[in-house]
């Protein structure tokens, strides 16, 4: 039998890796199977051919030269070349801006916690954090000469496709489930992106994209390509790292769909950890997954201590984006919330939408679903205690709130009715006597 | 029942995929060790580990992931479409 197994090689920047073009700036050496442990070369495979396993980008971090904030000079995703796959142009390829990480004082303050800051990716150009694996996705098909690019998408993904395909003039034909929002749908329409319909849910999208994969010369970033897609998700916590000057938060508290952004996470913070990026007498922090209770199959494997992941077969409720009922990296997912002594927490439907509201209320962010499940956790666990009022928590907010309209429930308040003609004020007087907050004095006014 | 075959286990059975497995309803175990016998000398391997299938391979019958209609023991016959699909991709 011929021999599966390559070495890792040293990524050569004049020298071409199995068909990618020179390196740049990438300190990549190779895949590795997150299961066995088996390396590869940075081929275009994304199963270990030893034991079918997921596959990860492998680096060589004693050859890495940027410090915490990345390569001098360059901006965006592109300042941590060094830890992402290689392209030829990062500065062109990886041309993605950063986003902010917030301090939410009034937020923090409810919940008693004691300092709590969110990673805002729903500033990015499509409104969710799908624009960094997309990015990186993208750039290693056009790299690769794909012709076409595809994904399976539960939406947020569909979108950063197609805005990434664009910018390279590749066509992009992205796979969702029948049925999605116009919030999710109409930016791929703009951006130029074919959408194809699977009827049923994402699991069953998934696996038909899987068959078209096979079948078609098209680039799926989240198939063919996913060992190289998961790393742009890494560069959420460079940034986060660098904005708090090295100083690790206890806590990070991230949504979970197919698992692949809080594995992609603890994959970085080990990296960071390796590269002294973090400053000495940091806490190590404790990794947070929070999936909604109608479709949680990562969080029930951690409840029962199990390392098998059970699909659910049905996933329901208002986050859609995270309604993966067998998620991918839903292994690695475990075991990074196991090895950094986190947790896994399934809020309800009723609390996700809370946590939209409160999140508004308090700190202005409108997010979607999935940053409501984020909040409800940090709620819940703050609760439990698992939060502590002294700890520093981070915590994903990964899509705007216009990509999924009409989530934060019905409790939200009817539109006040004024007559055009004779209009009485006095309801709009007892809502304003009803603020709680006052300003001191009232202000100068009349305003 | 016709059998496909993801690219990752192709490259090891190239001739399997798309091969029709004609025969009476039996289990998806049964049907699987058919597979293995006809592929090439250690491609059962690739399939199972020891009795059990291998953690990351995904199983479907007509769509439906073997693991919600009873693992291994799942029926399977006439006309189904089988497809083996390493369960590493999506999301």
């Amino acid at each position: 039998m011929a021999a599966i197994s390559e070495p890792l090689r040293a990524a050569d920047p004049n020298e071409p890796t199995a068909g990618v073009t020179p390196g740049g700036a990438s300190r990549a050496v190779g895949l590795v199977c997150a299961a066995c442990g088996a390396r590869r070369g940075l081929a275009l495979e994304n199963a270990c051919p030893e034991c079918l396993g997921p596959l990860t980008v492998a680096y060589d971090l004693a050859a890495v030269r940027g410090g915490r904030g990345g390569r001098p000079g360059a901006s965006g995703l592109a300042r941590y070349a060094e830890l992402l796959p290689p392209v030829a142009d990062p500065d062109r390829a990886y041309a993605l801006e950063g986003t902010p990480l917030r301090d939410a004082p009034r937020l923090a303050r409810e919940l008693g916690i004691g300092r709590l800051y969110l990673k805002d990716d729903t500033v990015l150009p499509t409104g969710s954090f799908k624009d960094r694996p997309a990015a990186v996705a993208v750039a290693q098909a056009v790299a690769r000469g794909a012709r076409a690019i595809g994904c399976a998408s539960t939406g947020n993904l569909a979108a950063a496709t197609a805005r990434a395909a664009a910018r390279e003039g590749r066509p992009a034909f992205v796979f969702v489930p029948e049925g999605l929002p116009a919030g999710k749908l109409d930016p791929v329409r703009a951006l130029g992106g074919r959408i194809v319909e699977v009827p049923g849910g994402y699991d069953r999208t998934n696996r038909i994209a899987a068959l078209a994969a096979e079948a078609l010369e098209i680039a799926f970033v989240n198939i063919g390509l996913r060992p190289y897609y998961a790393e742009g998700s890494k560069t959420a916590w460079y940034e986060t790292l660098d904005a708090l000057g090295g100083e690790a938060p206890d806590r990070i508290v991230v949504p979970l769909g197919s698992g692949a952004l809080l594995a992609a996470t603890g994959r970085a913070v080990r990296e960071t950890a390796a590269l002294g990026w973090i400053r000495p007498g940091s806490p190590v922090p404790a990794l947070v997954g929070s999936q909604p209770e109608g479709c949680d199959p990562i969080v029930e494997a951690f409840r029962l201590g199990r390392t098998e992941i059970r699909p659910v077969r049905e996933p329901r409720g208002v986050a859609e984006s995270l309604a993966i009922g067998d998620p991918a990296s839903g292994p690695e997912a475990l075991r990074a919330i196991a090895a950094s002594g986190g947790t896994a927490d399934a809020p309800s439907d009723g609390e996700v939408r809370a946590g939209i509201r409160d999140l508004a209320r308090l700190e202005g962010i409108w997010v979607e679903p999935a940053g409501g499940t984020v909040v409800a956790t940090l709620r819940r666990l703050a609760r439990s205690g698992f939060l502590r009022p002294q700890d520093r928590v981070v915590a994903h907010l990964t899509g705007a709130g216009w990509k999924a309209p009409g989530s934060s429930g019905p409790r939200a308040a009817p539109p006040l009715r004024l007559d055009p003609v004779h209009p009485d004020f006095s309801v709009l007087r007892a809502e304003l006597d009803r603020n709680p907050e006052p300003p001191a004095g009232g202000g100068e006014g009349p305003w | 029942m016709r059998v496909h075959l993801a690219s990752v286990l192709r490259t090891f059975a190239p001739g399997l995929d798309g091969r029709e497995f004609p025969g009476a309803e039996g289990s998806v175990a049964e049907l699987l060790e058919r597979v293995a016998a006809a592929g090439p000398v250690g491609f059962r391997a690739r399939l199972f580990e020891g009795a059990a299938l291998r953690r990351y391979l995904a199983v479907y019958i007509d769509g439906v992931d073997i693991r919600f209609t009873g693992g291994l023991a799942s029926r399977v016959g006439g006309d189904s479409r089988v497809d083996l699909i390493p369960a590493v991709a999506g999301g």
